[in-house]
C-alpha cells in the first residue's frame, strides 16, 4: 500500500430521482444504520446507480482525472472521496492526515470581509492560531487583495473573489486535493498562477484527484485519467487515450466533443510536428496543424507566419471553412482566424494560412484548426481530441518575454514618434490654431 | 504535504456506523475536541449576518426580549393584568413566561434549521455535524445571556426582589433553551427533507404554548390547569420562577429539568451526526 493516499474498492452509490420519496428513504436508512444495520446493496424504487463498482488508487505525487459526460457520477465520486457522502457498497480508504476540496465559493460569505472569510477557511482546514495573521497575508499578497483585505466580499468583482477563494487553497497543504471542475473561468493569469501552485504542489509529493471538463487542463495536470460513464469506469489510461475514448462516446451519443486541445504528440508545432489523425463520419480528417514557413520555429511578435493544416478526403467536399484558433497554453482563446469557403479534393491535401502580422505578445501559446461545414456550421474535423501543438512566440533576440515579465498576451502593431516638448501659451482669438 | 510516516487511516465503508459504538463515541469525541475553534468563527459569522448591517448593529439582538418586557410593564401600568399570580403580578407573571417561552421557541428553531441553515457547506466542504452545531449552541448562549439581562430589568420594573436560589434559575433557562435545542436538533432531519413538516414544526411551539399557556395560573382542577399540569415546560417554568423570585414551583425541577434537556440535546446531537450524510445527499438544490 505504499505511496496510495487514497483508495476506492468496489464502491457503489446510489442516489434517488424521485423527491417524493426522498424524505422516506432517508428516514429508512437513518433507521437502518440506527440499528446497526447496513445499507443494502439493491436498488429501491425511484433509486439508480449513479456510481457502480469503482476502484480506484490516487498515489503521492500523482494527478489522477476523472472525465465523463454529465451525469456520468463525476460529482459523486468527489464528493464521496471527500467523506461528504457515505457508500452504498464498498470501501473508501484514506491513508492521508488531510484531504481538502478545493471548493473556492462554498464557504465564502459575501456579507463578511475578505479577511474574515479566509480566517474561518484557515480554521477550519486547522491551521494554527499562532499562524492565521502570516497565512492570511500571504493569501492577500497572491491574490494581490492586500489593499481590499477589510472590505466585504459582497463588494468584490467576480474576479477579485475567484482570486480571493482560490488563494485560500494556496496555503493549504493537505495530503490529497479533490478539484471539482474548480478551474474553470475566472481571471485567466491567476488561473494559471494556482495551476502553477497546483503542479508544484504535486511535484513536492502531493496528490490530486481532479475533474474537469476541459481537455487541455487534464492533459497538463494528469498523470492517469479514468473514463467514468454511467456510473462505472470505462476506461482508466493515459490522458490523451481516455479523452480519444471520451470523444468516441460522445460521438455514439451525438454529444459534443471534450473542448479545448488536444494533440497526440503535444510537440511544438514546427519543430516536433503536430497533430495525428483524426477521423470525422464525412471521412475528412485533419492530418496535421503547423507553423509552417520561415520562422516557423521562433515566430516573433508582429512578424509574418503562415499555418499549414494538411488534412485528407476519402472524396472531394467542397463548401468547407477552415478555422485556426490560437489560445494561450491552458488553453485560453486569444485570436481566432476565419477562412474562406473552399472545397478539399479527395486524398491528402493542404491549407495555407498566412498571417501578415501575428497578433501574439512572447509567450507559449497552443494552435487549434477546425473544418466546419459552410452552410451547416457543423465540423466535420478538428484537433479536438489531440494533446495541443504548442509553439513559442519570441521577441527578437530569441529572449522569450522581452526581459520582462509577462503581462499580455495580444501584440499590439504601433508607430511610435519622438516629439519635442510642445511650447503652450495664449492663444488670441480669431487665431488659426 | 504530511509526513508520508505512520498516516492515519480513515476507513469509510458501507456499513453503520454504529456496528462499533466504541469507535462511534471516539469519533464524536475527536469532532468535538476538533471543533470549537471552527464553531466559534462560524458563531461570528452568525453574528456579523446578523448584527453588521442592522442599524441598531448589536442592540437588535436585545429588541424581541425587551419588546416583551416592555409590553408587559406597559400592561401594568394600564392596569391590564390588577390581579397577582403566584405572589407577584400578573403582567410580571406573564412577561417573565413569555421570556422563557421565546429562549425555548428560538432554540428550537435553530436547532431544526441546522441543515437547512449550513447546507452550504455541509453539501461539499464539512463532513461532520460538530462545527455547525456548536455554533448553533454558542447562539442559543448568546440569546439566553441578552434574555437574562433583560429579565433581570424586568424584575427591577416590577419591584420583584430575587430569590437566593437565582442561579438556579439561570441554570434552568439554560434547560429551557437547550431542551428545546435538543427538540430542534431531533427534528432538523426531517426538517430539512420535508417542507410539510418544516411549516408544521414553524407553528408547533405556538400550538404548543397556545394550549398549555405558561403565561398565566390557570384554575387548579379545570381542563384548562390539567392541560398546563401536562406539560413538562410549565413545571420547568415554575421550577424557574420559584428559583428567581420565590414562587410556587419545585426547585428540584429546576435543578433536575436541565439535566433531562441535557440528554435530550445529546439525542439530537447524536442523531444529526448519524442523519448528516444521508440528508447531505438528499439536500435539495
Amino acid at each position: 500500500m505504499s505511496g496510495v493516499l487514497l483508495e476506492f474498492s468496489g464502491v457503489s452509490k446510489r442516489f434517488c430521482r424521485r423527491p417524493e420519496r426522498r424524505s422516506r428513504l432517508a428516514a429508512r436508512d437513518i433507521a437502518r444504520e440506527l440499528c446497526g444495520l447496513p445499507p443494502g446493496d439493491s436498488l429501491r424504487s425511484g433509486e439508480f446507480w449513479s456510481l457502480r463498482d469503482v476502484d480506484l488508487q490516487v498515489r503521492a505525487g500523482e494527478v489522477l482525472g476523472v472525465i465523463g459526460h454529465n451525469g456520468a457520477g463525476k460529482s459523486t465520486l468527489m464528493n464521496l472521496a471527500a467523506g461528504t457522502l457515505l457508500p452504498t457498497t464498498g470501501t473508501i480508504t484514506r491513508y492521508a492526515r488531510s484531504v481538502c476540496n478545493i471548493d473556492p465559493f462554498g464557504m465564502m460569505s459575501p456579507l463578511e470581509t475578505a479577511r474574515e472569510n479566509i480566517i474561518l477557511q484557515l480554521v477550519y482546514h486547522g491551521i494554527p492560531a499562532a499562524d492565521i495573521d502570516d497565512e492570511v497575508a500571504a493569501i492577500a499578497a497572491f491574490a494581490d487583495l492586500a489593499d481590499h483585505l477589510d472590505e466585504t466580499v459582497g463588494t468584490y468583482s467576480t474576479g477579485m473573489r475567484s482570486r480571493l477563494g482560490f488563494a485560500i487553497f494556496s496555503r493549504m497543504r493537505p495530503d490529497v486535493f479533490l478539484v471539482d471542475e474548480a478551474l474553470g473561468g475566472g481571471d485567466v493569469r491567476f488561473r494559471d498562477q494556482f495551476t502553477g501552485y497546483l503542479q508544484r504542489y504535486v511535484a513536492d509529493g502531493g496528490a490530486m484527484l481532479l475533474c474537469a471538463h476541459a481537455a487541455p487542463t487534464i492533459q497538463n495536470l494528469c498523470d492517469r485519467v479514468l473514463l467514468l460513464d454511467q456510473g462505472r469506469v470505462v476506461v482508466a489510461a493515459d490522458a490523451a487515450t481516455a479523452i480519444d475514448a471520451y470523444n468516441a462516446l460522445a460521438a455514439e451519443r451525438g454529444a459534443l466533443p471534450m473542448p479545448g486541445f488536444r494533440g497526440a504528440g503535444g510537440g511544438p508545432v514546427g519543430r516536433v510536428g503536430g497533430a495525428a489523425p483524426e477521423l470525422s463520419s464525412s471521412g475528412l480528417r485533419i492530418v496535421d496543424v503547423r507553423i509552417a514557413g520561415a520562422g516557423a520555429d521562433h515566430p516573433a511578435p508582429g512578424g509574418a507566419v503562415e499555418i499549414s493544416i494538411r488534412c485528407a478526403a476519402a472524396a472531394p467536399i467542397d463548401g468547407v471553412r477552415c478555422v485556426v484558433e490560437l489560445g494561450s497554453r491552458g488553453w485560453f482563446p486569444v485570436a481566432v482566424i476565419g477562412g474562406p469557403a473552399t472545397a478539399i479534393p479527395a486524398g491528402e491535401s493542404e491549407l495555407r494560412c498566412r498571417v501578415a502580422s501575428l497578433p501574439l505578445a512572447p509567450g507559449t501559446y497552443q494552435i487549434h484548426a477546425l473544418l466546419a461545414d459552410v452552410r451547416s456550421g457543423k465540423a466535420f474535423a478538428d484537433t479536438a481530441d489531440r494533446a495541443a501543438p504548442q509553439f513559442d512566440v519570441r521577441a527578437a533576440g530569441g529572449v522569450p518575454h522581452d526581459g520582462g515579465p509577462r503581462t499580455a498576451l495580444v501584440h499590439v502593431e504601433a508607430s511610435w514618434e519622438s516629439l519635442p516638448a510642445a511650447v503652450d501659451g495664449p492663444v488670441s482669438p480669431g487665431r488659426p490654431s | 504535504m504530511a509526513s508520508p510516516a505512520d498516516p492515519p487511516v480513515t476507513i469509510t465503508a458501507a456499513r453503520s456506523r454504529l456496528t462499533r459504538p466504541d469507535r462511534f463515541l471516539a469519533d464524536w469525541w475527536r469532532d468535538t475536541v476538533r471543533s470549537p475553534r471552527f464553531a466559534w468563527q462560524l458563531f461570528r459569522r452568525v453574528l456579523n449576518i446578523q448584527f453588521r448591517h442592522s442599524s441598531l448593529g448589536i442592540l437588535l439582538a436585545f429588541l424581541p426580549a425587551t419588546i416583551t418586557a416592555l409590553v408587559f410593564a406597559y400592561a401594568r401600568r394600564t392596569h391590564l393584568f390588577s390581579d397577582n399570580s403566584g405572589g407577584v403580578n400578573s403582567a410580571f407573571y406573564g412577561g417573565f413566561g413569555v421570556l422563557l417561552a421565546q429562549a425555548f421557541v428560538e432554540a428550537f428553531n435553530a436547532g431544526r434549521r441546522l441543515f437547512v441553515a449550513n447546507q452550504g457547506i455541509f453539501r461539499r466542504n464539512v463532513t461532520t455535524v460538530e462545527g455547525p452545531l456548536l455554533a448553533t449552541l454558542l447562539e442559543v448562549l448568546f440569546h439566553d445571556a441578552i434574555r437574562i439581562v433583560v429579565m433581570a430589568g424586568l424584575m427591577a420594573a416590577f419591584r420583584v426582589v430575587p430569590s437566593a436560589a437565582l442561579p438556579l434559575a439561570i441554570w434552568g433557562l439554560l434547560g429551557v433553551s437547550l431542551g428545546g435545542l435538543g427538540v430542534g436538533f431531533l427534528l432538523a432531519a426531517p426538517n430539512a427533507l420535508q417542507p410539510d413538516l418544516n411549516a408544521l414544526a414553524a407553528g408547533l411551539p405556538i400550538a404548543l404554548f397556545t394550549a398549555t399557556p405558561v403565561f398565566l395560573i390557570p384554575p387548579p382542577g379545570s381542563l384548562l390547569g390539567r392541560i398546563h399540569a401536562a406539560n413538562p415546560l410549565s413545571w420547568l417554568f415554575d421550577g424557574i420562577r420559584a428559583a428567581a423570585y420565590g414562587g410556587p414551583g419545585s426547585l428540584v425541577v429546576a435543578a433536575v429539568g436541565p439535566l433531562v434537556a441535557v440528554l435530550c440535546l445529546l439525542a439530537g446531537w447524536c442523531l444529526c451526526r448519524v442523519a448528516l450524510p444521508h440528508i447531505v445527499e438528499r439536500l435539495p438544490g
